[in-house]
């Protein structure tokens, strides 16, 4: 066993937003914390930070996980996506452009979460039924659209993906 | 979370883990398995180890597969929830299992959380699975390290500490009516436990194993020996966890239905009752006797949204509902 992989701090190396980054951190920050204060990734939400929000989520691989709930060094060599990275430059990826034309947002704290789970999503079903639409976003609290105007943008999101709109 | 005095090691094989653990230098050691109880505990409740074993790297600990003999499922503690929803051998042998997988928590939380840190869950009692600053504003109790039970009130500074946190995984009582067994190794090697025998009556902690042991499969007899069904009770169908879980298998016993239940989110540990309809005139005489053996097997303290007396009333309506299908 080396010194590097067992110790109170140890060196992280991430593929995020399709860049490697690598830092030496403490070994139990937490993915969120090594996003936002390590990479300035501020678009990923720290909000109860123990896994009832869902606001910290980003895509692992593909997949929405929450940040808050894991260690930054147990994504070792893993692709991270956060909403920092969908963006094309100026032009917003399709699920943001959705959001925004169908008001899906208010406050916007969870709209980074909101916009990822959806996009795991349509990568997996281009027609999403309502109730699939729901459960995706099941895990992430949103304290001011009521939900509709959110499922409503993926819906949209997911006709346009489809060509219908 | 940035633990001053805790180490992270990330084992990469099953022999690398078991060469460590055999030294007898490694201080207090957590494992680590999807973290998303773990994760919540070492930022609140404080019990922080000297070093955190994260088995993530550990590809033989995840996974589905069957016996050689075919007659015994084996699950890898380290399969995601999310994962054993998608198994095609969980389908065809024991579906239930990946249905109540999907009971879990919330969509990323099943990306995440593991088997074996289900079975292993912590148990869970409002004055503990709080903030530091709301347990710190009435005082830590005994599981806090504290000398009070903010619960029982007769509970003194002087009494033993008895505490009564409530279990709360979804899928051990499901499993216990598989007949789940465990593969558990350690320092003095292999040992096997079935599931049922891995709780006690009190909920300082949940599940626990002895210092350095890991469990690295559980197994699954095949086929079932009854049909098990899963319902559960709590106030957000997206997240909470059970408030109450009812899980049933109705197997055969001379010509007669035999009811084998065992209940999740009511007492320190999963607790197993049987019952046989056949042995009542009617079915309200059944039922009946279903409300009071489950008001004396089972002490619901006030311990989440619902009031203890309605909780016992819903295990015979949970029960009911699964059994009869309404
Ligand atoms: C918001 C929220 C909602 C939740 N809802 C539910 C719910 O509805 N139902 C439910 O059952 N749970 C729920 N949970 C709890 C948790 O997510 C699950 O129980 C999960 O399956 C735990 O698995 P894990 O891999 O994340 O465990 P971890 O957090 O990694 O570990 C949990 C415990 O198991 C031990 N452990 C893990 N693997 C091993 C191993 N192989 N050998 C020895 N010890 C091991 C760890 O040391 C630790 O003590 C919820 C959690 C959150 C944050
Ligand atoms: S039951 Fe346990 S966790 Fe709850 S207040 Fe009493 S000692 Fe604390």
């Amino acid at each position: 066993m080396d010194k590097e992989s067992t110790d109170k701090e140890m060196i992280v190396t991430l593929q995020v937003n399709g860049l490697t980054v690598r830092r030496f951190v403490p070994a139990t920050m937490t993915l969120v914390e090594y996003l936002r204060e390590e990479l300035g990734l501020t678009g990923t939400k720290k909000g109860c930070d123990v896994g009832d929000c869902g606001c910290c989520t980003v895509l692992a691989d593909g997949d929405p996980v929450l940040s808050c709930l894991a260690l930054a060094v147990d994504f070792q060599g893993r692709e991270i996506t956060t909403i920092e990275g969908l963006a094309k430059g100026q032009e917003l990826h399709p699920v943001q452009r959705a959001f925004v034309d169908e008001g899906g947002l208010q406050c916007g704290y969870c709209t980074p979460a909101m916009v990822l789970n959806a996009v795991a999503l349509l990568n997996h079903q281009a027609n999403p039924s309502a109730q699939e639409i729901k459960e995706c976003i099941s895990g992430t609290i949103c304290r001011c659209t009521g939900y509709t105007k959110i499922e409503e943008s993926i819906a949209l999101a997911a006709d346009r993906q489809r060509g219908q709109k | 979370m940035l633990l001053e005095n805790t180490c992270v090691w990330r084992p990469q094989s099953l022999a690398e883990l078991r060469a460590r653990l055999k030294q007898s230098s490694t201080g207090t050691i957590q494992f680590l398995a999807g973290g998303t109880d773990l994760v919540p505990a070492l930022k609140r409740q404080g019990r922080v180890p000297e070093l955190l074993v994260a088995l993530s790297q550990i590809r033989e600990l995840a996974g589905v597969k069957m016996s050689p003999t075919k007659d015994r499922l084996l699950i890898g503690p380290l399969t995601k929830l999310a994962q054993l929803s998608r198994e095609p051998l969980i389908q065809q042998h024991f579906a239930v299992l990946g249905q109540v997988a999907g009971l879990v928590a919330s969509p990323q939380i099943r990306n995440q959380a593991t088997v074996g840190g289900n079975i292993m869950v912590d148990n869970r009692c409002k004055y503990y699975n709080q903030s530091e600053v709301d347990r710190h504003s009435h005082g830590g109790c005994f599981k806090a390290g504290g000398a009070v039970c903010h619960l029982i009130p007769n509970a003194t500074r002087t009494s033993a500490p008895v505490c009564r946190a409530r279990f709360v995984s979804d899928l051990a009582p499901v499993l216990i009516l598989a007949h789940c067994e465990l593969v558990i190794e350690g320092p003095q090697g292999e040992r096997r436990i079935a599931l049922k025998d891995l709780y006690h009556n009190e909920g300082l902690y949940g599940a626990r194993l002895n210092a350095g042991e890991i469990l690295t499969r559980l197994e699954i007899p095949l086929p079932l020996v009854g049909k098990i069904r899963y319902e559960k009770l709590r106030i957000r169908q997206a997240i909470d966890f059970p408030s109450l879980g009812v899980a049933l298998s109705v197997r055969d016993e001379g010509g007669s239905e035999v009811l084998d239940v065992c209940l999740t989110g009511v007492d320190t540990r999963p607790v197993s009752l049987t019952f046989r309809p056949s042995q009542f005139a009617t079915r309200d005489d059944f039922w009946q006797n279903v409300a009071q053996v489950s008001k004396k097997s089972v002490v619901p303290l006030k311990q989440d949204f619902f009031p203890p007396q309605y909780k016992r009333e819903m295990i015979a309506v949970l029960l009911k509902r699964l059994w009869e299908g309404n």
